[in-house]
């Protein structure tokens, strides 16, 4: 079943490299376009017109995206075969992820917006459908519920923006046809030609980045992701760090030329994207939960690469995006390999020392850790860095973009931070989960936090007492007690409790940790910076290598005329690039000096802070501000809907139902049987029609 | 008086004369049937004789004659269109009726000979270039199926439906043939071109010895509206429109299901065949006088059909209503008399044909040897004893109900899509509103097959693997449809040259 399974994705990854490589043999500047059949064309104004094919648009940025997919897809699926080994919906499973990779494949491969648009909701019911994988359990299924509720708030706004869209050009084709019974031009071609209201353009921008900010959880609808951990972790691998909430900054990149046409637009998502990357990243700070660290991370990434495409560097984010793809994948698959060493243990102050019992899975997390916080010459520092030189460069021309610039190097200082706290709780210092526990079945450990060897080290700031409220001590979190009795229980019974040394992972969860490794610390050197590779090689490139293999896809002359004019001297990316990596260095060293050394202890500067605290350990209260602003009114909409819905509308449609019947009912005594009767009923018809026009002048 | 004799085009008329041969071979075939097998050897006679009429219908495809045999036949894309469609519906109809005859003890000989008879008829009135020939066709595909109403002999209900269908049919040709004398007492000619000619419009349908046109002052004469009103009457008939319907649940719940499933679609197609091609040819000039008459009769159809529907416990009965309904949205089409209009009307006969018969395929599939089953409560728990029965059931309530993506969808969105572009708004909200209603009574037939336990056991089904065949058929065509309904509309376009 799992040979199948992964085996179409590799095949998929295999057939896709080949495409890719038969492409970029030709001539890359036009887009290699498969068209199957009209899908819907409609003759408008006495020609036929193409509104959307089903075809299929091979281009650079499609290629990146395609790669992406079915590589990193092949080797999650190769991990789960491992993973879900002992799990009864193993089919269910495997049915679902080939399921999924097909719909992002179809999602980044459409060559129009209606196509694309199946693709994004497919996406959206198979991450519907993971997150509840294990639907039996409340907390997993209302999990994937309120991905899907969310995520219908981010579809609303594509859906207007689609039906904008089509109002504006009457079409839903990318690029149209300049020959055939179908000649058009595509949306994309010059979307200016149309839109000379500027308004609409942003309208259409704006409401392109809703969806975008449902799909790819950015501010204010990112509160699905943390939530959809509930799934199997593979799948938090997926579709919620690799592919599916990338889709959001693949729509825009793709649609890039509609956004350079209200550059308002822009400013507004650079400045959603720096916010949710600090934001997400404060949270992070004080997370217990390993899966849910690495959620705000993905989270805080995804903001980073709003705000590339906010500041017009499309490249720069679908660089992050990949490079992302690859350490994000392969952290979560880490966590992945750590909760099943521990039979389904997720907290990290029940972790510790990890490193001796589990070294590939140690030394390929490292490596992941590394990429996160940008080091050099790990993958994320080459993105990183890109990101935050174009904020800067823009900000030459648009001073607010200074402030998202600086947003955006605090939170490389988080990031590295929060990092480095989950590194060393986990893999360094001594091991606090039990190695023999006969008598305490897992939610008597979670419900009597004393018992735990815990208290002995520097454990994590929330350690012992945790104190999220003060009469809520035992409880990790006031509205997420659901975690406290540890999840990923996937066959609870069988697997015997989390008792027993914790032990290295099969191989074939560990050969995907070891690929995605050598990505992450290789995957970075295409987008190695021009200032540079010109410093090596003496020659003068514009723009990294990856941003020109991407040129003809987002780099157009408009993305060109966005940034043209400001190139940054040498000196000053040299000083970026030092800024960026010394507040990496500073998170590292803090969180260093809290989980190594224990100077000041964790806990007691927790004590100390204890209003921020709580503040960022409750989440900045987002959930029940939209409990108490959205979701309670909401109810409240619905009960009084519900009774108008019963006493009036029921009524009405009832009323009109009984008319229906009535009506049948009379006109059922005309069908008497009898013969006789139908023929003067014949007749008397025949009498009107001529009376009809003997009467009509 | 002189006589000329008109050239003979035999290619025009191919494939009738395919059909009616065929017809002809299967009586002969009849007499040297094996005793034993003789449905199978007959029906697969059909089947031939059907494959070779489909294959002249595509060999004269783009032949365009539209003016053959003395302008009496017209052989260009429109007529093929429908003569394709014909081949298709008597084939499944073979299909359908091979368990059913044999079940119900029907000999096969007639049966086939009939069905291919009536189907020449049909051809005839969709390639009619004059009322004559729209009558004679009309006529043959009559007297067919009145006899073929009444197969069923040992049922008292068969020969009712039968006795009935013959009065009334009879009654309403009266109407058609005084039309036509009226039409041809005013314009001079029967011919659909020359009539055209005659109301001052060109006509490439004309024949060769058209009468005088009358006098541009002279307006439109009372006796021709008149024709034209009673045309409505005898062709309403057979396209069974309010308030020309009453026969039809009686005869469609009377007569063996084969031939109601037949008659649903078969009948209908063809009157409206023959409702497009006269008031299209020969009336063009006069759309304004009778589309809003016509708009009135579509309502009519459409509230009659869906409202008394859903007071049926009879499956037999429901869909003939159904049936009844679906003509109403047909006219909508044929009231916006634009090319999409005609266009739609074209996509449509072939989507209902499709789920119409599906969905008697699955009555007939239901069936056992002596009960019809027939009544809804029938239908309860379908969906779980018989998981592929229920499921194609399904499919084809979905689709009657125009729910997408399936060929019931595309047909009613290019209807009312046409009706709106021919500015005919009101008609296509009455129109919406209507098909509104009637999703109550298809969705209560899934609601019983998935909702409701079974109140008694049918028992095991009979192997039919005939009848089954022509469900699948009809699944995958309605779902082929949904999913790729620009194949058929480029067709459609290419079928309506008539319009000039």
């Amino acid at each position: 079943m799992a040979t199948v399974a992964a085996g179409a994705v590799l095949g998929a990854f295999v057939v896709a490299a080949l495409a890719v490589t038969e492409y970029l043999s030709g001539d890359t500047a036009e887009p290699f376009r498969q068209h199957l059949y009209p899908w819907i064309a409609w003759d408008i104004g006495g020609r036929t017109t193409l509104i959307a094919a089903a075809g299929l648009l091979l281009d650079p940025l499609a290629c990146v995206m395609v790669l992406v997919i079915t590589g990193v897809g092949f080797l999650i699926h190769l991990y789960s075969a491992g993973y879900m080994g002992h799990d009864a919906g193993f089919g269910r499973f495997f049915t679902y992820l080939n399921l999924f990779t097909f719909s992002m494949l179809l999602l980044v491969l459409a060559d129009n917006f209606l196509l694309m648009f199946v693709g994004w909701e497919l996406v959206g019911l198979c991450s519907y459908l993971l997150i509840g994988f294990w639907f039996e359990r409340p907390s997993a299924a209302s999990a994937g519920k309120k991905a899907f509720v969310v995520n219908r708030v981010g579809d609303w706004g594509m859906l207007v923006a689609l039906f904008l869209i089509w109002s504006t050009y009457g079409t839903f084709q990318f690029f149209g046809q300049r020959t055939g019974a179908l000649a058009s031009a595509g949306v994309l071609d010059d979307p200016g030609r149309i839109l000379t209201d500027g308004s609409v353009a942003l309208a259409i921008a704006l409401l392109l980045f809703v969806g975008a900010t449902g799909k790819s959880a950015q501010v204010p609808l990112y509160v699905w992701l943390p939530d959809a951990m509930e799934g199997p972790t593979p799948v938090s691998a997926l579709i919620h760090a690799a592919t599916m909430v990338t889709a959001g900054v693949y729509m825009i990149a793709r649609t890039h030329s509609l956004f350079l046409l209200a550059p308002e637009s822009l400013v507004v998502i650079g400045t959603i994207g720096a916010l949710t990357a600090v934001f997400a990243a404060t949270i992070g700070l004080v997370q217990t939960d390993i899966k849910r660290v690495l959620a705000y991370s993905t989270v805080s990434q995804l903001g980073y690469m709003f705000l590339a495409l906010g500041s017009g560097a499309f490249a720069a984010g679908i660089f992050h995006l990949m490079t992302h793809a690859f350490f994000k994948a392969l952290l979560f698959l880490g966590a992945g390999s750590v909760i099943h060493a521990l039979n389904d243990e997720q907290d990290l102050r029940r972790m510790g020392g990890l490193w001796r019992y589990l070294p590939v899975t140690g030394l390929t997390f490292i490596i992941g850790w590394l990429a996160i916080i940008g080091l050099p010459p790990f993958a994320g520092f080459f993105s990183k860095d890109l990101i935050l030189a174009k904020t800067f460069e823009r900000g030459l021309e648009e001073p607010w973009y200074f402030v998202l610039y600086g947003i955006g190097l605090l939170t490389v200082a988080l990031t590295a931070f929060y990092m480095s706290r989950l590194v060393f709780l986990a893999f360094f210092g001594q091991y606090r989960g039990a190695m023999t526990a006969p008598g305490i079945t897992p939610t008597q450990a979670a419900m009597a936090p004393e018992h735990e060897p815990a208290a002995a080290v520097p454990a994590g700031l929330s350690m012992g007492h945790n104190p999220i409220t003060p009469s809520a001590a035992s409880a990790p979190s006031a509205h997420d007690t659901h975690r406290s009795d540890g999840h990923d229980v996937r066959d609870a019974p069988g697997h015997g409790g989390r008792t027993g040394r914790p032990h290295e992972s099969p191989p074939s969860m560990l050969i995907p940790l070891v690929v995605l490794a050598l990505l992450s610390m290789v995957g970075g050197w295409v987008g190695i910076p021009a200032f540079i590779s010109d410093a090596v090689t003496g020659g003068h490139a514009t723009g990294t290598p990856f941003e020109q293999f991407l040129a003809p896809s987002v780099g157009g002359q408009e993305g060109a005329a966005a940034t043209a004019g400001h190139a940054l001297d040498v000196t000053t990316e040299w000083i970026l690039t030092g800024a960026s990596v010394g507040m990496a260095g500073l998170g590292v060293l803090v969180a260093a000096m809290l989980y190594l050394a224990g100077v000041p202890n964790p806990s007691s500067l927790a004590g100390a802070l204890r209003g921020p605290y709580t503040w960022l350990l409750n989440k900045w209260y987002v959930d029940e501000l939209y409990q108490a602003l959205i979701a309670h009114p909401g109810a409240r909409l619905a009960s009084f809907l519900a009774a108008f819905d019963l006493g009036v509308v029921d009524g009405m449609v009832n009323g009109v139902a009984r008319l229906a019947r009535g009506t049948g009912g009379v006109l059922r005594q005309l069908q008497s049987g009898y013969v006789r009767g139908y023929a003067v009923t014949m007749l008397i018809g025949a009498f009107c029609v001529l009376a009809y026009w003997a009467f009509r002048t | 008086m002189q006589l000329t004799v008109p050239q003979l085009d035999f290619w025009a008329i191919a494939p009738v004369l395919a059909m009616t041969l065929t017809g002809c071979a299967v009586l002969v075939a009849d007499l040297f049937a094996p005793p034993r097998r003789g449905h199978t050897f007959l029906a697969l006679i059909s089947l031939i004789g059907l494959a070779i009429t489909a294959a002249l219908s595509l060999a004269i495809w783009d032949y365009n004659q539209p003016a053959a045999f003395a302008g009496t036949v017209a052989a260009d894309n429109f007529g093929q269109f429908f003569n394709l469609l014909f081949v298709l519906i008597v084939a499944v109809t073979v299909l359908l009726s091979h368990e059913q005859l044999e079940r119900d003890e029907f000999h096969p000989g007639e049966y086939y000979t009939l069905l291919l008879f009536s189907a020449a008829g049909m051809m005839l009135m969709a390639g009619a270039g004059d009322l004559i020939m729209v009558f004679l066709g009309l006529e043959l595909l009559s007297i067919s199926l009145y006899i073929l109403a009444g197969f069923s002999r040992r049922r008292l209900e068969s020969e009712e439906a039968s006795i009935k269908y013959l009065l009334l049919g009879s009654f309403a040709t009266g109407f058609l043939l005084y039309g036509i004398a009226l039409v041809y007492g005013s314009t001079g000619s029967t011919n659909l071109g020359c009539v055209a000619q005659a109301l001052g419009n060109r006509s490439q349908f004309a024949s060769a010895a058209c009468p005088t046109a009358l006098g541009a002052s002279a307006g439109v004469p009372a006796m021709l509206l008149a024709g034209i009103g009673l045309l409505i009457v005898g062709l309403g008939f057979k396209a069974a429109v309010a308030p020309f319907h009453l026969w039809t649940p009686d005869v469609y719940e009377g007569s063996p299901t084969a031939v109601t499933a037949y008659m649903s679609v078969a009948a209908k197609a063809a009157a409206f065949a023959a409702i497009l091609r006269v008031f299209l040819i020969a009336f063009p000039s006069l759309v304004s006088d009778w589309s809003g008459m016509l708009a009135v009769i579509a309502i009519m159809t459409m509230v009659v059909g869906n409202t008394v529907a859903i007071a049926q416990q009879n499956i037999k009965r429901l869909l003939a209503y159904s049936s009844i309904a679906h003509a109403g949205y047909i006219l909508v089409a044929v009231v916006a008399a634009t090319s999409l209009g005609v266009q739609s009307v074209l996509f449509y006969t072939l989507a209902y044909t499709l789920m119409n018969l599906g969905a008697f395929a699955v009555v007939i599939l239901l069936g056992r040897r002596g009960e019809e089953n027939v009544m809804l409560a029938d239908y309860a728990g379908i969906g779980y004893r018989q998981p592929f029965l229920g499921l194609a059931m399904t499919v084809f309530m979905l689709s009657l109900a125009g729910i997408p993506p399936t060929a019931g969808f595309f047909g009613k969105f290019y209807i009312f899509s046409a009706a709106m572009q021919a500015g005919q708004y009101g008609l296509a909200v009455l129109g919406i509103l209507a098909s509104v209603i009637s999703v109550y009574y298809y969705l209560r037939v899934i609601y019983l097959m998935y909702m409701v336990e079974p109140s008694r056991d049918l028992g095991a089904p009979a192997p039919a693997p005939w009848a089954t065949a022509a469900a699948g058929i009809a699944v995958v065509g309605v779902v082929l449809l949904g999913l790729f309904p620009q194949v058929i509309l480029d067709w459609t376009l290419a079928s309506i040259g008539f319009m000039g």
